[in-house]
């Protein structure tokens, strides 16, 4: 900042220039217009040759124009000082908000994908998504799910509101089915996905999120959903499994 | 229109480059590729941020911009088409955009409250605009320990917001006249006039405090 020249009197009245014609010299040249309205542009640096040509032979007629020229010149050293002590910082915090806005939003304008484009796409959409934000971002979202779910059940056991935080749209339980939000390592063959399902007799029926987490819906009943879910978490390409709030009480 | 772009002498400005760069960049996120879009956030999002700040004049505000841009930006990062200028300027046309439709909601949410009027571009620190959002540790309110700065930030503040954007425009961002025309969408003529008015009212501003500006 220390560029910037910083008149000592205040409102001082601009110094005598040594090249003044003295009576004419507060009164503009002719074609004065045109070429004081490129001054800025002069101070920042971005005329082509031909203008700037032009501005270089006014200003050595012009006072006026070279008066302006000292005020731009201050502000464009100035501005970028000023723009540097603005608070805005880039943040992986931020960029994870916008992420999840974009979730949000895609969640109510797209309509859901197919089962077959699921399985096309599985394994490049997970491959797109920033590891450590996914990752950070639906553990967040899983915990705050639990806990509110665990303060619904002891708050009011008999209103059970619905929660699907990780979900592209919060869909009703299935009847006879429960639900689990899964993600799925980025190296899954779909030769792997398959065997997998089968083994827990599940299928795919939402997803991916923007986050990359899939729902896959299981056969209710018998005790079978804890042994899915453990058959899931013990699979290596599975990164997550996690039962649906809203499935967890009939 | 942008055949002056290439002249911009601060190497630091374009981030990626090239437009073949930035058309393969923006071909990915509309692709849904969100490493792209992490790479296109940390490239220009620290610059559109402060520019949404001087703006907006409001942490909050600028976030909310900054966030629907982004927004805008997944959404449509196939439309952007090199031809028409720098990936820059494409994006900084969003961010105005966004910055200026979020300034008019504000005032018409406030005006609907009825808490207090605007005042005219000369107004006081009271008379800000957005008095609910006005953040005592607002870090734009740090005194610079200089004084024509704290001065000239003061009477920047007192400037309408499109004419703080072009001064932004110009002397933080080094646009030519011509971006600037394509990031506000006015003509050329009006680009030029604002940053006429946008000086003259500076140095009125500054007379007022007892300041000349440059001479
Ligand atoms: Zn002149």
């Amino acid at each position: 900042m220390t560029e910037i020249s910083l008149p000592t009197a205040p409102c001082s009245q601009p110094t005598p220039d040594k090249e003044q014609k003295a009576p004419i010299s507060k009164q503009p040249v002719s074609g004065h217009d045109p070429i004081a309205e490129l001054l800025p542009w002069y101070a920042n640096g971005t005329l082509t040759p031909a203008e700037l040509a032009l501005v270089e032979h006014h200003l050595s007629d012009c006072l006026v124009c070279r008066q302006e020229l000292e005020q731009y010149r201050t502000l464009d050293a100035a501005c970028p000082t000023l723009a540097k002590q603005r608070d805005w910082q880039a943040s992986s915090a931020h960029f994870a908000r916008i992420l999840q806005q974009l979730q949000a939003h895609e969640a109510v304008s797209t309509p859901p994908p197919t089962r077959r484009h699921l399985l096309e796409t599985v394994s490049n959409w997970l491959q797109y998504t920033p590891k450590p934000i996914a990752w950070a971002l639906a553990l967040e979202t899983i915990t705050l799910a639990t806990l509110l779910l665990t303060l619904a059940i002891t708050t009011h056991p008999t209103a059970m509101p619905t929660f699907e935080t990780l979900s592209d749209s919060p869909k009703p339980a299935i009847a006879g089915l429960s639900r689990v939000h899964i993600v799925f390592a980025e190296d899954i063959t779909e030769r792997d996905l398959r065997a997998l399902l089968t083994a827990v007799h599940g299928r795919l029926v939402d997803g991916p999120s923007l986050l990359g987490v899939y729902t896959l819906a299981l056969p209710a009943g018998h005790g079978n959903t804890p042994v899915a879910l453990a058959t899931l978490r013990a699979h290596a390409r599975v990164r997550l499994a996690e039962p649906v709030a809203a499935d967890a009480q009939p | 229109m942008m055949g002056i772009a290439e002249q911009t002498q601060d190497p630091s400005i374009d981030v990626a480059g090239n437009g073949h760069e930035d058309l393969m960049l923006m071909r990915r996120i509309a692709d849904r590729d969100t490493q792209a879009f992490e790479t296109l956030y940390y490239g220009y999002a620290p610059r559109i941020g402060k520019f949404l700040m001087a703006l907006l004049k409001y942490r909050e505000l600028a976030d909310e911009a900054m966030n629907d841009t982004m927004l805008t930006v997944w959404q449509n990062a196939g439309r952007f088409d090199p031809g028409q200028g720098r990936l820059a300027s494409w994006l900084f046309g969003i961010a105005h955009n966004k910055g200026l439709k979020l300034l008019e909601r504000q005032r018409r949410h406030q005006r609907e409250e009825t808490l207090d009027t605007v005042s005219g571009d000369y107004g006081q620190h009271e008379a800000e605009a957005f008095s609910a959002h006005v953040d005592v540790d607002n870090p734009e309110r740090i005194v610079l320990g200089w004084e024509l700065g704290d001065n000239l930030l003061w009477a920047l503040e007192q400037l309408t917001c499109e004419h703080r954007a072009v001064l932004e425009l110009t002397f933080t961002e080094h646009c030519t006249y011509q971006e600037i025309a394509l990031i506000t969408g006015c003509p050329v003529n009006t680009v030029k006039t604002r940053m006429f008015h946008a000086r003259k009212k500076l140095t009125e501003l500054l007379a007022l405090r007892g300041y000349a500006v440059g001479s």
